[in-house]
């Protein structure tokens, strides 16, 4: 078997070209297509965006009875936007930002192909993905009346912000986990922006008064951001050359379950696959026996749903961080902390179901476990509903009006939400579908979907009902 | 002269040791096999000689030299069929090797006899998506001989081959050990091990 060796390793432009030209072969997708895409794209982003835009403006100018002092909902958008970055950050960390499919990485990332000539078209989409993206968020934070009077300079130095925050994680990608540093921005961000709400929030209860926050100067943060992004792009350009397939290939993974997830409007997908590098980066645990404290086996479900909580701190710290969510929410918009209430503590009754999610989506585990079924997934659920219990009396006084028998309807059909949804089967994606005058309506896809936020849609109506 | 050195190789999945400092070499044109019980760490060990995953301490050197997946010379010599390729939807099987050859600097003169001899001729234009696990298989495998090398990694390689199959594998594998290629592989099939290993490799016991 002998295989013909040329001189020559191809530029990545000319892989790229032969993969095209023979994809082109089996399918067709004409310029047409793909502009009618992009305007679908841009159409629903100016739509959505302005109309959110234009109602947030709407929402902080109003002064009214109905919502919270103006500089306290200022703080809190600042508290957003500071998390928003931190969970961006984190967002980018996890899926390289740079990534190469698993595909690629065989027929090409792994050949003897530059890999900088190879990375950098990607790269420069990205960065610059990103900064029309966070000079558009400037223009709306300067639209909302931060800072007004220059807008031009604020949506720009949002601009540069963006590109150097991807330059700087495809400089941290390139680090990898042999240095600390990378984790060091999304926790700072995440950090600042629950401390922000934090002293907004006491400073609200204990009656203090808050200064309108000030952002900087918007030709200061164009002119830092410029020599930021400057620095930090050349760095990523160095750094492109020592990205290795472990850090293109993990972000690849996470970005298919991702896609998958939500073509298949299916989130099962993607929290298996967050689920397996959670436990793979824990890796061992201490194993202890199960005491049976009283007979049966319940106590000991009951045991080692609990040993799995407390293996899972960041659901725990998700649970108690939509408290200060609930009391940032009544501050905001009083008006609507009711309503706001059971939903948030349906996410937070979500972040305890885990046991209950990985028992409903296995059969196998069912049939092992053996005995009653409904006895089994019941047990589960102790640990939700208690946990839903001290969540309700912790963000009481941030809950607004309340009727003490409605409470006790509302938490119940919060547990049901919960319970449904985290025993909700996989997705079928046939089923009825009913034509109506607006087109084919998918009855039964619209029924899975449903399963969960149906009786927290009656938990908001008990709401609705009791308080007038 | 030895073609891969693995000193020291250490990794864990947070406290939980997989590769407690492994230590191996395979010298040029030989075929050591790696054996040892499930969950010893024998794909984790391979993995991290191609790069695919990352040793928490220890090093792998190849002819000598850092074996640094970031670097195109070791890309070019290093060739491996672990369980996680994948492929173009829509590209065919010839199609994908062709393509292979021609990232690695050579032409298609070669796919033809390669396709015939791992039996993938009657399947050369179809998509990914209709071939059986064991033509992906042989695809997979297809795709370490359309191109040069100097070290093969392979995992499990008999895995979802017939018999005719791995008969083909065995005669493949003392072929490239006559051309002086080293093959570090996984196996758990005692026959193939049987004839073609050099060495013999255990971890994990």
């Amino acid at each position: 078997m002998s295989v013909g060796v040329a001189a020559a390793v191809p530029s990545a432009g000319a892989w790229r070209a032969r993969v095209r030209r023979g994809r082109r072969t089996h399918h067709e997708r004409s310029l047409g297509d793909a502009l009618t895409d992009l305007y679908m794209l841009l159409w629903m982003a100016v739509v959505y965006g302005g109309a959110l835009v234009a109602s947030i403006h709407r929402h902080l100018q109003e002064p009214s009875r109905f919502l919270g002092a103006t500089a306290e909902r200022y703080w809190i958008g600042v508290a957003v936007l500071l998390a928003a970055a931190g969970l961006a950050w984190r967002g980018l960390r996890a899926v390289g930002p740079l990534l190469a499919t698993a595909a690629e990485q065989a027929w090409g990332v792994s050949t003897p192909i530059d890999r900088r000539a190879w990375l950098l078209p990607r790269f420069t989409w990205i960065a610059l993905a990103s900064g029309l993206a966070t000079a558009l968020l400037a223009f709306a934070v300067a639209v909302l009346g931060l800072h007004s009077p220059t807008l031009g300079w604020v949506a720009l130095g949002g601009g540069v912000w963006g590109v150097t925050g991807v330059a700087a994680s495809v400089v941290a990608q390139g680090v990898g986990e042999r240095r600390g540093w990378p984790r060091l921005p999304g926790a700072v961000l995440l950090g600042l922006g629950g401390l922000t709400a934090a002293v907004v929030v006491t400073s609200h209860y204990t009656g203090g008064e808050l200064p309108r926050p000030m952002l900087p100067p918007g030709r200061a943060l164009l002119g830092v951001g410029i020599v930021a992004a400057v620095a930090s792009v050349v760095l990523a350009f160095r750094a492109l050359p020592q990205l290795d397939l472990v850090s293109l290939g993990s972000g690849a993974q996470l970005a298919a379950a991702a896609a998958t997830a939500t073509i298949g409007m299916d989130p099962s997908v993607l929290s298996g696959v967050l689920e397996v590098r959670r436990w793979r980066r824990v890796g061992k645990v201490r194993s202890r026996p199960f005491r049976s404290i009283f007979p049966g086996r319940i106590s000991v479900l009951l045991q080692a749903e609990l040993r799995r909580q407390v293996r899972r701190p960041g659901a725990l710290g998700a649970w108690a961080a939509l408290g200060l969510v609930q009391y940032a929410v009544a501050i905001v918009a009083p008006a609507a902390a009711g309503v706001v209430h059971v939903v948030i503590a349906y996410l937070a009754t979500n972040r305890l179901t885990g046991g209950l999610r990985t028992l409903s989506r296995s059969p196998g585990l069912r049939r092992a476990l053996g005995g009653d079924e409904s006895r089994v997934r019941l047990t589960h659920l102790v640990v939700p509903t208690l946990g839903l219990a001290a969540w309700w009396v912790m963000t009481w006084p941030a809950a607004g009006a309340h009727v003490p028998f409605a409470d006790l309807l509302m938490t119940l059909c919060v547990v049901a939400a919960a319970y449904r949804a985290a025993t909700k089967p996989p997705m079928s994606y046939g089923g009825a579908v009913m034509e109506t005058p607006l087109g084919l309506f998918p009855i039964e896809l619209v029924v899975q979907l449903a399963r969960g936020p149906d009786l927290l849609a009656v938990a908001i109506l008990i709401h609705a009902v009791a308080i007038h | 002269m030895d073609a891969l050195t693995v000193r020291g190789l250490l990794r864990k999945f947070g406290s939980h040791v997989v590769l407690d400092h492994v230590d191996l070499t395979v010298p040029v044109g030989k075929i050591a096999v790696v054996l040892g019980p499930n969950g010893a760490g024998k794909t984790t060990l391979l993995r991290c000689v191609v790069g695919a995953d990352r040793p928490d301490g220890g090093e792998v050197l190849l002819e000598g030299r850092p074996l640094d997946e970031t670097d195109p010379s070791i890309r070019a010599a290093l060739a491996s069929a672990l369980d996680d390729i994948d492929f173009f939807p829509d590209l065919s099987v010839v199609e994908h090797l062709e393509l292979l050859a021609f990232a690695h600097g050579g032409d298609a003169d070669g796919v033809a006899e390669v396709v015939a001899e791992l039996g993938l001729d009657p399947a050369r234009d179809q998509l990914p998506a209709t071939l059986s696990s064991g033509q992906r298989r042989r695809l997979a495998l297809a795709s370490c001989f359309v191109r040069p090398r100097k070290l093969l990694v392979l995992d499990e390689p008999e895995q979802r081959l017939d018999v005719r199959g791995r008969e083909w594998l065995a005669a493949q594998l003392l072929r490239e050990r006559k051309a002086g290629t080293a093959v570090l592989m996984a196996s758990h099939d005692p026959e193939l091990i049987e004839k073609v290993a050099d060495l013999r490799i255990e971890i994990g016991t």
